[in-house]
């Protein structure tokens, strides 16, 4: 078994990973900030909850005593992450190379996954095939900037890493979209569902296969849309007309990428992007009684 | 507009009527639940904005007030008519209901969390 910490688990994302590794036995450690609803973990024999700031190293250097994998979701995301670079650089970068030195004092054998992001990839509209995980870095904007910037601390870390550029997450519940959906009407897009995100990121853990390798994490072919085609499919179902949308003027991030290594890497992609549907559709039933 | 919106604004529109006639009443205090009724407009105003009211879901919520806000106009009545103690009893039980209402509407309205992270 696993002694694994993540980091950002008190967020949706990370409170269903730490609930499926437990499940399978394997100790966990939490750190997030304090303040955050870890009323679903707490009490659980077996999770351990630490809050904190991960800019300051003694309280890292105590939560990473005795990991061996650390998975690193904790990030500042946009919009929060557009307002202002020096506390984008602090949470995000400088974050995680506390965190990497933290880790590597240590244990110099451990698994860091990382949590980056597609937006590495910077204004890709042009393109006409799928993205793969060799395609230029293109960062555009203080998140996507900041995700390549971490990414080089924990490719040159010395640790065994895995790093998944993880696109748009959807989770199937009734609520509110974005105000302005991050991408062009009629730009490719190719979200995942977070269940399944969740999956690739689990499927980490224990698996040497993965080690020192950098992967796309999408939905898949079913997920592969035109921005007006999701977003139709979703306001349809919530029975909002389509026009009331509103899309970016300029190229989002977004794209379809080549997912064939990382499925068959971490076989993740397991919800279909009419899964998804249905499984919205149900919570909107309930809702209406 | 929405059947949600549609909705909402005859909410509203019963909401003042009510507190037209809570004013010009003799022999009841209801200035605690004239109070609640128009603190319950104002926020029931800020949700006009809200995804939500877009939604099909807004339907069955908003339909809830509605109806509540009409069975005391209904009772409002029915006290200017008689005066009893039964149906000022009425009244301020349709008041409590429509306060309840509003407040489960409010609370759905809210849509917490984003679907897309």
């Amino acid at each position: 078994m696993s002694y694994v910490l993540i980091t950002g688990g008190g967020g949706s994302l990370g409170t269903k990973l730490a609930l499926m590794l437990r499940e399978e036995g394997h100790p966990i450690k939490i750190f997030d900030l304090p303040g955050l609803d870890y009323s679903s973990l707490e009490d659980k024999p077996g999770i351990e909850i630490f809050t904190g700031n991960i800019a300051h190293m003694d309280t890292l250097r105590e939560v990473v005593s005795d990991v061996d994998t650390v998975i690193h979701l904790a990030a500042l995301l946009p919009p929060v992450a557009e307002e202002d670079w020096r506390r984008t650089e602090s949470v995000n970068v400088v974050g995680t190379e506390n965190l990497l030195k933290a880790v590597r004092e240590q244990k110099g054998e451990a698994h860091f996954v990382f949590s980056s992001s597609v937006a590495v990839y910077g204004d890709t509209i042009d393109e006409k095939e799928p993205l793969s995980a060799d395609h230029a870095l293109g960062p555009n904007d203080f998140y996507s900037k900041s995700k390549v910037l971490a990414e080089k601390l924990v490719m040159e870390s010395g640790l065994f890493y895995t790093v998944l550029r993880i696109s748009g997450i959807a989770i199937p519940a009734f609520l509110e979209p974005p105000a302005v959906w991050p991408f062009k009407r009629d730009q490719r897009m190719e979200f995942i569902s977070r269940d399944d995100v969740v999956t690739a990121l689990f499927n980490c853990v224990g698996n040497k296969a993965v080690r020192d390798k950098v992967f796309n994490i999408a939905g898949g072919a079913t997920w592969q849309r035109m921005g007006y085609e999701y977003v139709t499919a979703l306001f349809d179902l919530m029975g909002v007309p389509a026009e009331e949308a509103v899309y970016l003027e300029v190229p989002g991030w977004f794209h379809w990428y080549q997912t064939d290594d990382s499925q068959a890497a971490l076989t993740y992609q397991n919800t279909t992007f009419q899964d998804f549907l249905n499984r919205l559709a149900k919570a909107i039933q309930e809702l209406l009684g | 507009m929405s059947q949600g919106l549609d909705n909402l604004d005859a909410i509203l529109e019963n909401s003042h009527r009510i507190a037209q006639a809570i004013e010009g009443l003799e022999g009841a205090s209801l200035s605690d639940e004239l109070q609640a009724l128009q603190e319950s407009a104002e926020q029931l105003e800020g949700l006009r904005d809200k995804f939500f009211m877009k939604t099909v879901a807004a339907v069955p919520a908003t339909k809830g007030c509605l109806t509540g806000s009409e069975k005391v106009l209904k009772a409002m009545e029915t006290f200017k008519d008689d005066q009893g103690e039964e149906s000022l009893m009425t009244l301020k039980r349709g008041l409590k209901d429509l306060s309840e209402n509003v407040g489960e509407l409010l609370e759905k309205a809210q849509m917490a969390g984003t679907t897309l992270t």
